[in-house]
């Protein structure tokens, strides 16, 4: 008996020791980590121990074979949350919501409120998305309750000055809720989602938006397994598909990565299909200013204070607008007033999801007085 | 290193087994010893000197009360001598900072300190060195002259860390002689797979629960949920000191050594005075001999009796961390035990048996609370919610939450808080011959391999990138 065991010790020992390391994991999407090297210093300073453990953890044999075992075990026994993402029915991953501090929702109220004092020629409109945890309540977990995000997004909606619009995208999609809107294994909407949200926006800026039946909707991958797939750890999932809509009567354009020196034909970087983050397809992931100047005549320009979520929606906005600048906060760090001005902005829409709105504070630096 | 963890499994033990067992039997030791220091280093490689100053310092201590035997000042002096220093060394480096905040409070000073952090298990192996020059001393061992022996007590590495707290006279002559058969090294080695298994798989897992509770703002718990989180809590912390202690001995087993039991299914007692002998014996054994006994325990009329439970128990309180609430906890338990001396305990022997388990088992869980919380007004708290005295509903959604995902988990932590599964264990190894040689093996790799799953998914860290 003390045999089955030593060899079961003893064959991971060695297997361990001929399996050559890996340099990167793409379920956890980082580097990792290698033989650290010695030195009598890293010893004492606790820095060369640490990290020799981790070097073995990492590169034990088999690593996604026992990560896939236990969140099985997990889910036999009745589990339905890891690390911070919840497993709902057919296997739905859902992002925790967490109630942000009143403090931190007042201050930033107060940021769009007052940069609506500074810019009051400029039409705003606010998009609060709902993110999957509030709309698909049929899929979630017994018990787990979805009102949270509801209520936060009610008290920015009911605090912002009156001229500034408030899109409420929560009927659209809950209407659709049986829909394929939300990805099951990424924290993002899908296109179609951003399609009901932009028929939404259409209403709001007071132009026709282009009906279903005129794009090509083309599906670009089936094997999608996005963020949360990689945050939750729970394996023997469904992946996402992703789809693109591409207009029938296609429109001219060009768009500008400002701050990278680059300009592009197309909205979509189709490489990034081979990548494990397929959902970067739109607009190549992040970045602090995008430019697109579309052949459209009619003059019209927009500016869009965006997260992740408006990538999937801002294509649809080409058949709308001239001009449309793309500015995230998280990396744009220029003054927006002095922007608005030089561009002659006159309309304006905020995009965020509720989550990244509540958790990132970059919205505050709407009132960035730094040049 | 913690026993639970891939590199100390996979990496350390096996090469530590072979190095010990390719080694000629007079080696062993010093392999013992060698091995152990390194592992000690492997978690303190500056801190490792105190330890090795002790061992040094008390080895010539109990040489020198073994020369000097005959002139009693002297060997007094010594004995003396050596416990201050002790005490010294763990009051410095445990209790130094809990010390200058209660002097600023008192004295509304505002003396600053910089905490060191605490040496791995030194209130362990001081503890055990203290034990062995109270038995030179008081004439119960002869000193051990042989100073790799007396290192591998100090250090062996099986206990070094969380313990079971070993007297010297419970392992004097194994460390002299021991034997190991093939069959000893296998029930080592279950002992060991089990107790990795309670800690990796069970605590570890409901300590989930506890940590979501806990970080929960007391207001919003309601009565039940606050129940379950300190029912929770209560299980994790006796799978994780069970189990580490149970890897510990089985770890002794492995090379030869009978370590004491130090856990016997506390949560079936029927009295906190029962509960404290099933629950951390080695800890109340050492404070029986050493403290209580020596002040002489129940002999010298009532009062001083009390006065020497108060003082035990506010030193076990004590012992647990440099904090007021765990010296609190201690005197709770204190106050239970001598009620139960004086008058509880005839009352409950003729109750049912269950009624003295669920106050046994109330009386527990709250003492849990006052663990757990350094605040004592928070602590109050969080016992008025579960006695519904903070005007909140007895459940809720999240109570039923809670309940529905952890259910099969709770009812395999109770199962396996009787003695119900170790009887089934032995039931089918030696009742059910050929099907029961199959299963056994079989069952322990599948624990060792769940274990391995559970602890590479420690590791699991995911870049979110979608933060970025």
């Amino acid at each position: 008996m003390a045999c089955l065991l030593t060899l079961f010790i003893g064959g991971m020992f060695t297997i361990n020791l001929l399996t050559p390391n890996k340099s990167f994991s793409d379920s956890e999407n980082r580097n990792l980590e290698q033989l650290p090297a010695f030195s009598i210093q890293n010893l004492f300073d606790k820095k060369f121990t640490p990290k020799f453990e981790k070097y073995i953890s990492d590169q034990f044999a088999f690593r996604e074979f026992w990560i896939s075992m236990k969140s099985d075990i997990d889910r036999t026994i009745g589990k339905k949350e890891n690390n911070g993402v919840y497993i709902g029915k057919n296997g739905f991953l859902f992002q925790k919501f967490t109630k942000p501090e009143d403090q931190d929702v007042k201050n930033k109220i107060e940021a769009i409120n007052n940069f609506h004092l500074e810019n009051p020629n400029v039409q705003k409109h606010v998009m609060l998305v709902p993110t999957a945890i509030s709309i698909l309540e049929n899929k979630l977990p017994n018990y787990v309750s979805r009102v949270d995000e509801d209520t936060y997004i009610d008290k920015v909606k009911k605090s912002l000055d009156n001229e500034i619009n408030f899109i409420d995208v929560y009927p659209i999609l809950s209407s659709k809720k049986n829909e394929y809107i939300f990805y099951k294994t990424d924290h993002h909407w899908t296109t179609k989602g951003a399609y009901y949200a932009y028929l939404e926006l259409s209403k709001n800026m007071k132009f026709t938006p282009i009906q279903k039946e005129s794009f090509n909707i083309k599906k670009i991958t089936n094997s999608f397994y996005g963020s949360l797939y990689s945050k939750a750890g729970f394996r023997h999932i469904d992946s996402d598909s992703i789809e693109l809509y591409e207009p029938k009567e296609s429109i001219q354009y060009k768009v500008e990565y400002v701050d990278e020196a680059k300009t592009s034909q197309s909205l979509y970087e189709m490489k990034n299909i081979k990548k494990k983050d397929k959902y970067t397809v739109f607009f190549n992931g992040n970045h602090p200013f995008v430019k697109i100047t579309t052949e459209n005549t009619n003059g019209k320009k927009i500016l869009v204070v965006k997260d992740s979520y408006a990538n999937a929606l801002l294509p649809f906005l080409l058949s709308h607008f001239s001009e449309i600048h793309i500015i995230d906060l998280r990396y744009y760090t220029d003054n927006l007033n002095m922007f608005i001005q030089k561009n002659k902005i006159d309309e304006m829409l905020l995009l965020y999801n509720a989550n990244t709105f509540f958790e990132d504070s970059s919205i505050t630096d709407l009132n960035d007085k730094e040049n | 290193m913690v026993f639970s963890s891939l590199i100390f499994l996979f990496v350390f033990l096996p090469l530590a087994i072979l190095l010990y067992y390719i080694s000629p039997k007079v080696l062993r030791n010093f392999v013992l010893f060698v091995v152990s220091l390194i592992f000690y280093a492997w978690g303190e490689p500056v801190y490792i000197v105190i330890m090795i100053f002790s061992t040094l310092f008390d080895y010539m201590n109990g040489v020198l009360i073994d020369k000097y035997r005959s002139h009693k000042g002297i060997t007094k002096a010594i004995f003396i001598n050596s416990i201050i220093t002790n005490l010294v060394i763990i009051g410095f480096f445990k209790y130094y900072g809990f010390v200058v905040d209660n002097i600023n409070t008192l004295f509304n000073l505002n003396i600053h300190v910089e905490t060191l952090p605490l040496p791995i298990g030194i209130s362990f192996y001081t503890f055990q060195t203290m034990s062995y020059v109270i038995d030179v001393y008081l004439g119960k061992v002869s000193a051990q002259r042989n100073i790799i022996a007396f290192g591998t007590y100090v250090t062996m590495f099986p206990q070094l860390v969380a313990g079971p707290i070993v007297k010297y006279s419970e392992i004097d002559k194994q460390l002299q002689d021991r034997k190991v058969t093939l069959d000893r090294f296998g029930e080592g080695m279950e002992l060991f797979i089990r107790g990795l298994a309670l800690k990796v798989l069970l605590a570890n897992n409901i300590g989930l629960l506890w940590t979501s509770v806990k970080t929960t703002s007391i207001s919003e718990l309601t009565i039940l949920t606050a129940w379950l989180g300190i029912i929770a809590f209560a299980f994790q912390i006796y799978f994780d000191f069970r189990g580490y202690s149970a890897m510990a001995q089985g770890l002794g087993k492995m090379f030869g050594f009978d370590f004491p039991e130090n856990f016997n299914y506390p949560y079936i007692s029927k009295s906190v005075t029962e509960f404290w002998r099933r629950w951390h014996i080695s800890l109340g054994s050492w404070f029986r001999e050493y403290v209580y006994i020596p002040l002489g325990g129940n002999r010298a009329g009532l009062l001083k009796q009390l006065r020497n439970l108060f003082i035990v128990w506010f030193l076990t309180g004590l012992w647990h961390g440099a904090s007021w609430n765990f010296v609190v906890w201690g005197l709770y338990f204190g106050l239970f035990v001598t009620l139960e001396k004086l008058f509880l305990l005839k009352w409950l022997k003729n109750r049912m048996r269950i009624i003295a388990h669920m106050y046994t088992l109330i009386i527990v869980l709250i003492g849990w609370v006052f663990f757990e919380f350094d605040n004592l007004s928070v602590a109050i708290r969080y016992i008025g919610t579960m006695f519904g005295f903070n005007q909140t509903a007895f459940l809720d959604n999240n109570t039923l939450y809670y309940l529905t995902t952890h259910f099969t988990l709770f009812c395999i932590l109770a199962i396996c808080s009787t003695p119900f599964p170790k009887k089934a264990l032995v039931y089918i190894r030696e009742q059910l011959k050929l099907p029961g040689a199959i299963c056994m093996p079989i069952f322990y790799v599948i624990l060792v391999v769940l274990s391995t799953a559970y602890l590479v998914n420690d590791t699991y860290n995911p870049f979110l990138y979608f933060r970025f």
